[in-house]
């Protein structure tokens, strides 16, 4: 059995690390939500998930050590705990698997509409919003876009996302660039529906031939 | 360096995670190629884009008080876990052994039965209840309860759990908890007065659970039946 004094201040230390816990979260708290919004994609959802990772992240504070990174610590509760919670794989489109295809990459950023003239690029991307963006975003496969907002939002570095996401580097480097490329095929096809890229011109025919030309390149290599 | 190369590390490069010598030959190719130059500008575009097309929202009005008062009750309640641990980890094994039996005695209403593999209450007091460990994946919620509720965390942590388990054919189980009853949020449930007592009613995985207190002890009592039926469990539990 404990003694009283020793129990009275076992509930000083407890108190005290909650103060301290606070004091490091609430000033992440806003790019916790956030996080937590692009993950769920829902306002409802985010408020829960950041509630309950808060609630985890206390019960194992004892467990961080100080000076290392706070924040980093706890997105990987959060995201944790959205895999095991909120994880609706089917919601999504799963990312581009071949990642050597040229034909997007040609389409979107090799010698094509998009950048054959400067002026057109600029066009398209100032004409794309924010909520085409966000869509695109929105629906990339979980892994993905979990990537993709922990670096391009959120400003983690490769280290940081691969001990956020239990993974090694590499995945991280390859869920990037597949979930980026994802984001550019979807907003491409947007903007050739929308009529921002005229669906006919002649620098697809250029594009067609660019392809053929990289494809007799790689056959010459070999 | 060559072009294939460069498209695809070019992330890496905007990322600033190359090493110095990578970096400077990335650099070196893009002095003299036009096409890469053009596509390093494309991706710096998108990539300050998806910035500032995603901003972080402004936080939900409340949010930080409920966490705060979340913390707050999580906080106090491990403190009297601590006691419940100590204090009360054996005492409600009496009391949940007797539950137990008088569940498992047959009775015309619920016929609910003793099954065959009952364990006799030596090796319930032993192995049966059992304090469960602090770890996230030891963390059962024992009432759903919205988690957004104001008081409390919103889920209960067993520090002692006790699943009487009475298994018939056609017969759905029955389960009896031993909860410390302040960590349970009871918010948001509906509760009714039973022999006298005050019961919460409320959904856990999709079955019903009870929650009411009997001498200091909170219990939860689950089964896969509808509520009236557990309300009538809970009645002639307290009836004893």
């Amino acid at each position: 059995m404990r003694s009283k004094g020793e129990a009275k201040s076992m509930a000083r230390d407890k108190a005290h690390s909650r103060k301290e816990f606070e004091g490091l979260l609430y000033p992440i708290l806003p790019s916790l939500y956030g996080m937590a919004l692009r993950l769920t994609t829902d306002e409802n959802d985010a408020q829960d998930l950041v509630q309950e990772a808060t609630l985890r992240a206390f019960r194992w504070f004892h467990t961080f050590q100080p000076g290392t990174n706070f924040r980093a610590w706890t997105f990987r509760i959060l995201v944790n705990l959205f895999i095991t919670n909120y994880h609706r794989k089917n919601r999504r489109i799963q990312a581009e698997t071949d990642l050597e295809a040229p034909e997007h990459y040609q389409r979107i950023v090799g010698n094509s509409t998009w950048r054959n003239a400067r002026n057109t690029e600029d066009d398209v991307m100032d004409r794309l919003t924010d909520r085409d963006i966000i869509a695109a975003l929105d629906q990339l496969h979980d892994e993905f876009r979990t990537a993709v907002v922990l670096s391009d939002i959120q400003g983690f570095s490769y280290r940081e996302i691969a001990e956020i996401m239990d993974c090694p580097v590499g995945t991280v480097m390859s869920r990037l660039y597949r979930g980026r490329r994802t984001m550019q095929n979807l907003l491409y096809e947007h903007a050739l529906e929308r009529g921002i890229i005229p669906k006919k011109t002649s620098t697809l025919d250029d594009d067609k031939k660019k392809v053929t030309n990289l494809e007799e390149f790689r056959h010459k290599r070999r | 360096m060559n072009c294939e190369d460069a498209q695809k590390f070019v992330h890496v490069y905007l990322d600033g995670e190359f090493a110095e010598e990578d970096r400077d030959a990335f650099e070196e190719h893009l002095s003299r190629c036009d096409d890469c130059q053009a596509m390093v500008q494309f991706e710096k575009r998108f990539k300050a884009a998806i910035k500032t097309a995603v901003t972080d929202p402004p936080l939900p009005a409340g949010l930080e008080e409920r966490i705060h008062a979340a913390l707050q009750g999580e906080s106090e309640s491990t403190e009297a876990s601590k006691w419940w641990t100590w204090g009360l980890r054996l005492a409600p094994v009496g009391l949940a052994a007797g539950l137990l039996l008088f569940l498992a005695w047959p009775t015309a209403h619920h016929r609910v039965q003793q099954p065959s593999n009952m364990p006799d209450q030596a090796t319930m007091a032993a192995g049966v209840i059992r304090p469960v460990p602090d770890s996230p994946t030891a963390y059962h919620p024992v009432a759903y309860v919205p988690s957004r509720s104001t008081t409390g965390s919103g889920y209960a942590v067993q520090q002692a759990s006790f699943d009487g388990m009475m298994r018939r054919p056609s017969r759905p189980r029955v389960s009896v908890r031993v909860i410390a009853p302040k960590r349970v949020s009871t918010d948001g449930l509906m509760s009714r007065w039973v022999n006298g007592r005050k019961v919460y009613f409320g959904m856990q995985g999709g079955r019903n659970v009870a929650l009411f207190e009997y001498n200091g002890v909170g219990y939860a009592v689950s089964a896969d039946v509808p509520q009236e039926e557990l309300a009538e469990i809970v009645r002639s539990l307290l009836d004893r």
